[in-house]
């Protein structure tokens, strides 16, 4: 059996931040966007809200780079996690990380990273994603929702349909009709 | 006071340009719990019939409550309080108003520390506040007088190089002291109502930039999660909820259009011929996608993106009141005309509430001769026009021109001014538009216009109730099944008065109504979710109680300002004209004065006055409320005299 990734789509994104405070919650026991492993980065003209988090690389840049080898991956969920106990803090996973993904505690309280773990393989942010732009599947389930939205577009287009509304929304959209405030 | 709250309230003087934070007293974060609670009662000891709400003794008090920044839902929410320019009370003396924003300002002011912050005085020249954590500084903004809003907010992150801090601010509008003037946060999240942002202009500050880094404690982490979970799951069962999801509030446009309650050409109507025009389903053709505001699963916002005749433009929202407001209130079909207007009153710092049935008055006025070329400088405000919306707009907001100067005062003020018999056409509870659903079709939602402490406004109550209680939860907690019957008049009362209680808990909390509106209106939820946060034990009842001990605070001050049962009403037009087309057909709101006493009965109010009574005020540990009253001569008389003979 494949090990499970947290697969993105930004498409799907609200930028309500919920994953963000489902995080740090989790993590630190308190909600704090800056303390949580994942960010949610706005591009505002193009009304796109991106989730970011470590992802977990099979070749990880920021294990390579790691003086003091404080970088693996765990056997039994495929997170590439920090140890802390052998961290010195340099920061020179943040440098290597082609995503920005790795952080620096922003209260400098000792000298922890914070880099997604997967929370052991029940990763809290993807419980909380009503959207479901966060979504923990098993590796080969990736491109899926990627695909199947290609699949739904050639769909509608054959179809006549509204492309846009079709394929965002076809799953979710009620008659509305029943709504009556 | 360990978890949610911060405990801690920052007070600015402008005038003097000092600050300093203080404790907030636990008592009254127990008593009012946050955000409209907290603000009501501090601006009580401030303001008063002789404060002029655009003078230096007028104060803007920002709240945020113990949810704000957890994962508690829909808890982005911050009030803003002050004085109205707009709203009256009596006479036109102004009334109290308040104002309530989504998105991600208010969330940030939790992180920077605080629960509250008082701006007094006046600023010698334009200014903007700047709260990185504990440090505030206010600084010179005199480069950004003129700017818009989403021009503010781009050079104060310059300024300050964080494109990460989260700005509330006015545009020209609100700099101009045009009446309906909002504060906008965020780019397009707006404080609409009551025209919050002129009081902001009045103190020349131009905005408010927060910077927040500290982490908001929760008491019992596992049960939130488990509450917030659980809510989410049965938001997403519910059909309503997921109306909202997909399509946000312009799923009204179809509903009330059905329904027969879709406002058109300023209420002459309650049809619009081309509602299909300006539907959630045309709206697809310009979004591209849905938003939230912070912490949200509900996401009703959208992002429109526009390839318009002048360019392509992008914005926030549409919601129904800007669709409803620029569209068929004022005849209008062009969708792309109200996309711009849309983001035109985003841009200036407006209501879009307001401005659109100033407006779609001056409209009727037009149609009815009251206004000509001499007023609007050869400009016909022909019915649909959106070029005329745009250009309207524009003029307002700089208060340029007869027409501009005129309209900025918004329609209550203007119709004085021009007189002629223009009054009879504004739509209004104390100055202020109501709604854009006609309160004439669902007789919960009208009363409750009447009687919202800010003025015309449906969301002190929103009704929903009225629509989704069973019968059998309308016999039991309101008396009668009639209360969720549209149409009917026994119940309202009752059914008003438990939605003022239930929406004032979440506007203290500051949970968006729209995560409580439906399934999860039953106050066992936002117990849960205020339990979870602060570590509390308060039961369902304990919090409605606040509710009430806020609606009734609202009238202590209302009436100290000169509120009395005579403004607790709609405007003619609702009162006497029937609808004339649809569903809901010869429907007027000729049994207010029946729903009134009901709702005054209910609340324990007088009758005849609408004052409070001591027997209320004091179950509610209001007693220094009843002696402010009792002072005055305005301590209601609920079990005796006239109100008693009025019961029988």
């Amino acid at each position: 059996m494949s090990k499970k990734v947290i697969a993105i789509d930004p498409d799907r994104c609200t930028g309500c931040r919920m994953c963000e405070l489902a995080c740090s919650l989790k993590k630190e026991g308190v909600c704090s966007p800056l303390l949580s492993r994942v960010r949610v980065v706005t591009v505002e003209r193009e009304g796109l809200d991106v989730p970011l988090l470590c992802l977990h690389c099979a070749d990880p840049p920021c294990a390579m780079v790691c003086p003091v080898t404080a970088i693996s991956e765990d056997g039994k969920t495929g997170a590439v996690e920090v140890n802390d106990d052998l961290c010195i803090g340099c920061g020179l996973c943040i440098v290597a990380c082609p995503f920005g993904v790795i952080l620096l505690d922003p209260q400098s309280r000792g000298k922890r990273m914070l880099k997604c773990d997967l929370c052991s393989g029940e990763p809290n942010c993807v419980r909380f994603c009503e959207p479901r732009a966060l979504d923990f599947v098993r590796r080969e389930k990736v491109s899926e929702g990627k695909y199947r939205k290609a699949a739904e577009l050639y769909a509608s287009i054959l179809g006549g349909e509204k492309a846009k509304k079709g394929m965002r929304l076809a799953a979710k959209k009620p008659s509305g009709k029943d709504v009556s405030v | 006071m360990e978890f949610g709250w911060t405990g801690r309230r920052l007070i600015v003087n402008l005038s003097g340009e000092k600050w300093f934070t203080e404790n907030i007293d636990e008592k009254l974060l127990r008593n009012y719990i946050g955000g409209r609670g907290i603000n009501s009662r501090f601006v009580l000891d401030i303001i008063g019939p002789d404060t002029d709400p655009l003078g230096p003794d007028n104060v803007l008090i920002i709240g945020v409550g113990p949810v704000t920044g957890t994962l508690s839902p829909g808890s982005s929410r911050v009030t803003f309080t002050a004085l109205s320019p707009i709203v009256v009370v009596d006479s036109d003396k102004p009334g109290f108003g308040d104002s309530n924003m989504g998105g991600f300002f208010g969330p940030e002011i939790k992180y920077a520390g605080y629960d509250q912050i008082v701006i007094k005085g006046r600023a010698k020249k334009l200014v903007y506040l700047w709260i990185d954590d504990d440090e505030v500084e206010i600084r010179d903004a005199a480069s950004l007088w003129g700017k818009d809003t989403s021009e503010t907010v781009d050079a104060i992150r310059e300024e300050l190089d964080d494109d990460r801090i989260e700005v509330a601010c006015i545009g020209p509008a609100g700099e101009n002291l045009c009446r309906m003037a909002s504060i906008i946060g965020h780019k397009h999240r707006a404080a609409g109502k009551c025209g919050i942002g002129a009081v902001m202009g009045s103190k020349s500050l131009k905005a408010i930039a927060v910077r927040g880094t500290k982490p908001v404690k929760v008491a019992h982490p596992e049960e939130l999660e488990k509450a917030v979970e659980e809510a989410i799951l049965v938001l997403q069962k519910d059909p309503s909820s997921t109306a909202w999801s997909v399509d946000g509030t312009p799923v009204l446009v179809e509903a009330h259009q059905r329904g027969g309650r879709l406002g058109t050409m300023n209420f002459q109507h309650s049809q619009f011929e081309h509602w299909e025009d300006i539907s959630a389903d045309s709206l697809w053709k310009y979004w591209t996608g849905s938003k939230a505001c912070f912490s949200c699963p509900v996401h009703c916002d959208h992002f429109y993106k526009v390839n318009g005749s002048d360019g392509t433009f992008y914005g926030g929202g549409p919601e129904y009141v800007a669709v409803g407001g620029f569209g068929s209130k004022c005849g209008n079909r062009d969708l792309v005309s109200i996309l711009e207007a849309n983001n035109l009153c985003n841009r200036y710092g407006m209501d879009v509430l307001n401005v659109a049935s100033t407006i779609a008055w001056s409209m009727e006025c037009w149609q009815r001769g009251l206004i000509n070329k001499s007023l609007t400088h050869g400009l016909e405000l022909k019915w649909g026009d959106g070029n005329v919306i745009k250009t309207l707009i524009r003029l307002m907001a700089h208060r340029e021109g007869r027409i501009g100067k005129l309209l900025a005062e918004g329609a209550y003020r203007a119709a004085k001014k021009i007189n002629q018999g223009a009054e009879r056409f504004v739509v209004h509870v104390r100055g202020q538009d109501p709604a854009l659903s006609d309160g004439r079709a669902a007789k919960a939602w009208g009363l409750a216009y009447a009687v919202s402490s800010r003025g015309g406004d449906h969301l002190r109550a929103l009704a929903t109730g009225e629509t989704f209680f069973t019968p059998e939860e309308a016999k039991r907690l309101f008396g009668t099944e009639e209360a969720v019957k549209r149409f009917g008049v026994k119940g309202k009362g009752r059914l008003v008065k438990w939605s003022e209680d239930q929406r004032a808990v979440a506007d203290c909390l500051e949970t968006c109504k729209f995560i409580v509106r439906t399934v999860l209106m039953y106050p066992k939820w936002m117990t849960r979710f205020f339990n979870a946060v602060t570590g509390f034990d308060y039961t369902e009842d304990e919090l409605m109680r606040v509710g009430e001990r806020v609606v009734n605070t609202e009238r202590v001050l209302n009436v100290r300002l000169g509120l009395t049962r005579a403004y607790d009403t709609n405007s003619e037009r609702f009162l006497k004209e029937p609808i004339k087309e649809g569903p809901a057909k010869g429907e007027t709101l000729s049994a207010q004065a029946k729903m009134l006493d009901e709702y005054y009965e209910a609340r324990g109010w007088d009758l005849d006055a609408g004052f409070p009574g001591r027997d209320k005020l004091e179950e509610l540990g209001l007693k220094d409320l009843a002696e402010i009253l009792m002072k005055m001569g305005r301590l209601g008389k609920p079990e005796t005299g006239a109100s008693r003979k009025r019961k029988a």
